[in-house]
């Protein structure tokens, strides 16, 4: 067992149910679209799941850890073995593609030695090694949402929270980082993706929880956006 | 901490100081004042109480004994008795022999002449005390032994000096700490300038899981360095012009006993320095709880 939510309920300061009652259970290694309309939770269980909001009800556990009681303190350690990326990619617009990747291991600590060695790595891997020191600003949507996947992936984590990461994007390039997240995924990185995305979903015959105002409706393996599957 | 995350924390500082100029100047400057404030406080009240205690220490009390109706005897016995009080550091005599001697040294002895050969001098004893506070005491007890005529001391003069040292001190914390106060209120300000430009970073950096003492380090590390520029500004014109006025006494007005030692002036220094920085963090971390939520 690797994420199990167990009946999770999120209630906002203001009193919106974002998330009732709902369990859920990921093994290592999936990769698990959830779906559903604006509003219906998908963003509230990424959120659980990297600790930026605490479920009001339930147990939240991942590798045996139970989110609710991690104390403060170890919160930035679960991040680290967690890659987080975003529909609006969340690039830092004065440092270059490799600064920004470089940010992500400074911060926790890494040694010069070891970011010299990752990030020319991961920038190859998302296809970017020619635009190291280009600016986001210079780059198109679909480039600067492989920054952002090579931020994520950058200290080999072994999950990786999506939320919608081709909602900003057109058709074809939508298809290239879905690609790229598939990759990630058969090197064994589990990967959790909130999408609007129909026909990607349809087509690609994953594993599909589909949502509804705060509850999960359906769970599914090699399943596809629509009810009707 | 490895040295590329101690390079980006410097660094980082380095670039708010310059992106908030204005501000820092601000808070740089009030800081300033505030410790010129506290610097020349301190050199006041060290100089009181010096002032005080030279003086306290040169305090007598003088015990008037006339003769007759008493007899040497007699005042040698008050002198013993006065020996014994608690208290008392020292007992000198002047009987009125040796005071009417040292009298006539200063007049013409024509004078003398018309006292017909009498001498209308009392015996005196000086009484110096051990210690200060209890001179009033002391004084009281003399009193009252009989065949003391009059007692006098200097009482009043430190009185009012105590008295004196006590305002400054009032009056030097009340304009220190409000000053403190708003040094922290501006510091915060500037801190709550950089938590904001850098909201984006912060995030960020909460999400690829850096540590909440990652993320205050270069926050807490801009306040102090903006309280010890306050600081060391403050210290420059305190001990510049403490070593100025104190050569301009030595010259001019000697009798005026200042303080005047290199150990005084840096632990001056080192304090004011200490007080900056603790100003500086103090007011990073009352923005840092307000603003930056991690
Ligand atoms: N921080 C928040 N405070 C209050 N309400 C929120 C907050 N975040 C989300 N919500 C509400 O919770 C519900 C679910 O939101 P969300 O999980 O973002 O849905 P989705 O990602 O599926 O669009 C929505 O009604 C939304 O308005
Ligand atoms: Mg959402």
């Amino acid at each position: 067992m690797f994420i199990q939510l167990t009946n999770v309920s999120k209630t906002y300061p203001n009193g919106v149910r974002a998330l009732i009652d709902a369990s859920l259970r990921i093994n290592k290694g999936e990769f698990v679209f959830l779906v559903g309309a604006s509003g219906a939770g998908k963003s509230t269980i990424i959120k659980l799941l990297f600790r930026e909001e605490r479920a009001s009800r339930g147990q939240v556990m991942i590798n045996g850890k139970n989110l609710n009681r991690l104390r403060e303190g170890r919160v930035p350690y679960l991040r680290r073995n967690t890659g987080i990326i975003f529909q609006d990619f969340k690039l830092l617009p004065t440092k270059s593609v490799h600064d920004n990747v470089a940010f992500a291991l400074q911060v926790v600590g890494t040694s010069s030695r070891e970011i010299r060695e990752k990030v020319p790595a991961v920038l190859s891997l998302v296809g970017l090694e020619k635009k190291a020191e280009f600016l986001p600003t210079q780059l198109s949507g679909g480039e600067q949402q492989r920054v952002c996947i090579a931020r994520a992936v950058v200290n080999n984590p072994s999950l990786v929270l999506a939320d919608e990461p081709t909602g900003n994007l057109d058709p074809d390039t939508s298809w290239d980082i879905m690609n790229l997240l598939l990759d990630i995924n058969k090197r064994g990185t589990t990967i959790v993706m909130a999408s609007h995305a129909r026909d990607i979903v349809d087509s690609l015959r994953k594993r599909v929880v589909a949502m509804e105002r705060g509850r999960i409706l359906r769970d599914e393996e090699k399943g596809g956006y629509g009810s009707e599957s | 901490m490895s040295l590329s995350s101690l390079r980006y924390v410097i660094k980082e500082t380095a670039l708010s100081l310059r992106r908030n100029a204005w501000m820092s100047l601000a808070s740089v400057s009030t800081v300033a004042i505030s410790l010129i404030i506290l610097g020349f406080a301190l050199t006041l009240v060290y100089n009181t109480n010096q002032l005080a205690s030279n003086i306290e220490s040169n305090i007598e009390i003088s015990a008037f004994i006339l003769r007759p109706p008493q007899t040497t005897e007699q005042v040698q016995q008050i002198q013993a008795q006065i020996e014994q009080m608690q208290g008392v550091k020292s007992v000198t005599l002047l009987s009125k022999e040796q005071a009417l001697a040292q009298f006539q040294s200063g007049l013409n002895s024509d004078l003398m002449q018309n006292l017909g050969g009498n001498n209308p001098l009392p015996d005196k004893l000086t009484v110096k005390a051990t210690d200060a506070g209890q001179v009033k005491d002391l004084a009281e007890k003399i009193g009252k032994i009989s065949g003391v005529d009059t007692v006098r001391y200097g009482q009043g003069i430190v009185d009012k000096i105590i008295q004196f040292t006590h305002w400054m001190r009032w009056i030097g914390l009340t304009l220190i700490g409000l000053l403190a106060v708003a040094s922290i209120v501006l510091i915060s300000i500037t801190i709550r300038l950089t938590v904001f430009a850098r909201r984006k970073e912060v995030q960020i950096m909460k999400f690829v899981g850096a540590t909440d003492w990652f993320i205050r380090w270069p926050f807490l590390l801009e306040g102090m360095v903006l309280g010890l520029c306050g600081a060391i500004l403050a210290s420059t014109v305190v001990v510049y012009s403490y070593t100025g006025l104190v050569s301009y006494l030595h010259n001019n007005l000697t009798f005026i006993p200042v303080i005047d030692s290199r150990q005084f002036m840096l632990n001056l220094t080192l304090l004011m320095l200490a007080a900056g920085a603790l100003i500086g963090s103090v007011g990073s971390m009352v923005s840092l709880r307000k603003f930056l939520k991690v």
